[in-house]
């Protein structure tokens, strides 16, 4: 935490914007999994609402000429509406269908966002986003970045530690029994998705107010499969799996490419290695060692 | 009458599976039902929780119908069951198992903003101690031998804090002594908390031993109602099932 109040201060400005790229994709990622660690729902369709969070936001600056801080604050609120939508359909399904299903609809927000020319820009997206003027340093935007992101981490961290996050848990390893306690299974199911898709629209707004301009890009699939990525590189069943994992796929695509042309072929290496051999991805990995450490370190107590 | 069902029916793809069954269960009655494998057994646990929806019939729990409810409406009526096979919460611990069972007992689970750790701490270990899983609390649930799983599937039962429990092969999959014990367990705890009890057993030993009336199933259908003694003596039943056996 310190560490990173003061590392922006010791390192280049274009490493302060990656790290604001990263705090903004540790927020999707950490939403999506709020569904897939601890819901047990795979969405593929997720980066639709941090692009809405992102459109909200621009269109918002861009074009009702908003306050900041209002624009921030109704990206969430049209993300989670968006969800809402989307999710009344989707959790009448499971498994693979439901996957789909949050794939085709993710599609279907991202060619209407394509195609909608005079709302949207369509592919030329909406450039020149004003910011205000306290945020128009990169490192200044860096500290708001991290206080919204240390924001939303506090808020996903609650609502999975609460009741609520406990029943949703129940749902990821058993739906039929979780309806047979009382648990209206596909209404759970359906506040998870809102509030997964809300908080996705925070980290669009965030990003989409730093970049300047938004594209629909941002909300294609493949947006959703990096913020997937990340969350199995991380580590899908550690609250914190999905941060750490931006951070490594973040950095890493900097270093690599660097260096090598082919920074997709090592990032498949990598994830087929982490699927194969550490199901629990990065924090999944540590916390084994630290299991063993401390059963080593009780085992000298024993008698 | 705790519960009462009239005709009930249903068909898979034209196979009746079970065929007009009637019969009501009183307050703190403790019963079962037998029968040989396809009978309908299960079937008709499922029309009675919800997980299926009858094509004819009705279902009355405490004099109010229930037929075609989803079944986390019928649980919160007060009607737990477990399942045949060992249905937990295998990534949570034996804890977290009863505890999130517990709050939605007590309609706790729509909190988002506060922790759940200490949350019902008393009501889940005490249904804990009564299980006998009071010391394994912080193991994860997925990691018990089959006998702590199925004790634990009846404490998340129990957890429903149900005025009736149906249990669907309390001792399948168990040893001799592992399934004495588990009888005696769920001797105890229903009758510590004035449950009634209904259950499918294929241990005869374990329906004689616990059963206050049984009721056989065959083909869809209940072919014997009444006493253990009755339904030992019954012919019909020696020759359909319990002959089998022999």
């Amino acid at each position: 935490m310190i560490v990173l109040l003061f590392l922006p201060l010791a390192i280049g400005e274009s490493w302060v914007s990656l790290m604001v790229e990263m705090m903004a994709l540790a927020i999707l990622a950490t939403s999506l999994n709020i569904l897939i660690g601890y819901g047990g729902m795979v969405n593929f369709g997720h980066a639709a609402y941090y692009g809405i969070g992102a459109y909200t936001c621009a269109l918002l600056l861009k074009k009702a000429g908003a306050p900041f801080l209002l624009a921030m604050a109704a990206a969430p609120i049209f993300s989670a509406a968006g969800a809402l939508v989307v999710g009344w359909f989707c959790v009448r399904l499971s498994h693979i269908y439901f996957a789909m299903l949050t794939l085709a609809f993710g599609q279907i927000v991202f060619t209407v966002t394509l195609q909608w020319y005079s709302f949207t820009g369509g592919d030329n997206g909406i450039t020149e986003i004003p910011l205000p003027t306290f945020l128009q340093s990169t490192l200044r935007y860096y500290y708001f970045a991290l206080a919204v992101l240390m924001l939303c981490l506090w808020g996903m961290k609650r609502i999975v530690d609460s009741p609520f996050g406990k029943a949703l848990q129940a749902l990821r390893d058993n739906p039929l029994r979780t309806a047979s306690i009382g648990i209206n299974v596909r209404l759970y199911s359906w506040m998870a998705f809102m509030i997964a898709g809300a908080f996705a629209g925070i980290g669009g707004a965030l990003f989409a107010a730093f970049n300047h301009n938004v594209f629909p890009t941002f909300m294609h699939w493949t947006k959703s499969t990096e913020a997937l990525v990340v969350t199995l590189l991380g580590g899908m069943f550690h609250f914190y799996g999905p941060a750490v994992g931006s951070v490594i796929l973040i950095f890493l695509d900097k270093l690599v490419t660097n260096y090598l042309r082919y920074w997709s072929f090592v990032l498949g290496l990598l994830l087929a290695l982490m699927v194969l051999f550490f199901r629990g991805g990065f924090t999944g990995f540590l916390a084994e060692r630290l299991e063993i450490y401390r059963a080593s370190k009780d085992g000298d107590h024993d008698p | 009458m705790i519960l009462e069902v009239e005709g009930l029916t249903k068909s898979f793809g034209g196979l009746m599976v079970t065929g007009h069954i009637s019969f009501s269960i009183q307050e703190g009655e403790r019963s079962a039902v037998i029968g040989p494998n396809g009978a309908g057994k299960t079937t008709l646990f499922n029309l009675v929780t919800g997980h299926l929806r009858p094509d004819e019939g009705k279902v009355y729990f405490q004099g109010e119908e229930i037929t075609g409810l989803p079944p986390h409406r019928i649980c919160r009526k007060g009607i737990s069951r477990s399942f045949q096979r060992v249905n937990i919460f295998p990534m949570l611990s034996v804890f977290e198992n009863v505890q999130v069972a517990v709050l939605v007992t007590q309609r706790k689970t729509r909190g988002i903003f506060f922790s759940a750790r200490e949350m019902a701490r008393k009501e889940t270990q005490m249904i804990l101690d009564s299980i006998g899983l009071g010391e394994q609390e912080k193991v994860i649930s997925g990691t018990l031998s089959h006998g702590d799983q199925k004790r634990l599937d009846l404490g998340i039962a129990l957890a429903g804090n149900p005025r009736l429990l149906l249990l669907d092969e309390p001792t399948s999959g168990m040893s001799p002594e592992e399934s004495t014990q588990a009888m005696a367990l769920i001797d105890r705890v229903t009758r510590e908390r004035g449950i009634t009890l209904l259950f499918i057993e294929h241990d005869i030993g374990a329906v004689f031993a616990l059963a206050e009336r049984i009721r056989v199933l065959h083909m869809g259908c209940i072919i014997a109602e009444g006493k253990p003694e009755e339904i030992r003596e019954n012919d019909e039943v020696q020759r359909i099932y319990l002959g089998e056996r022999k």
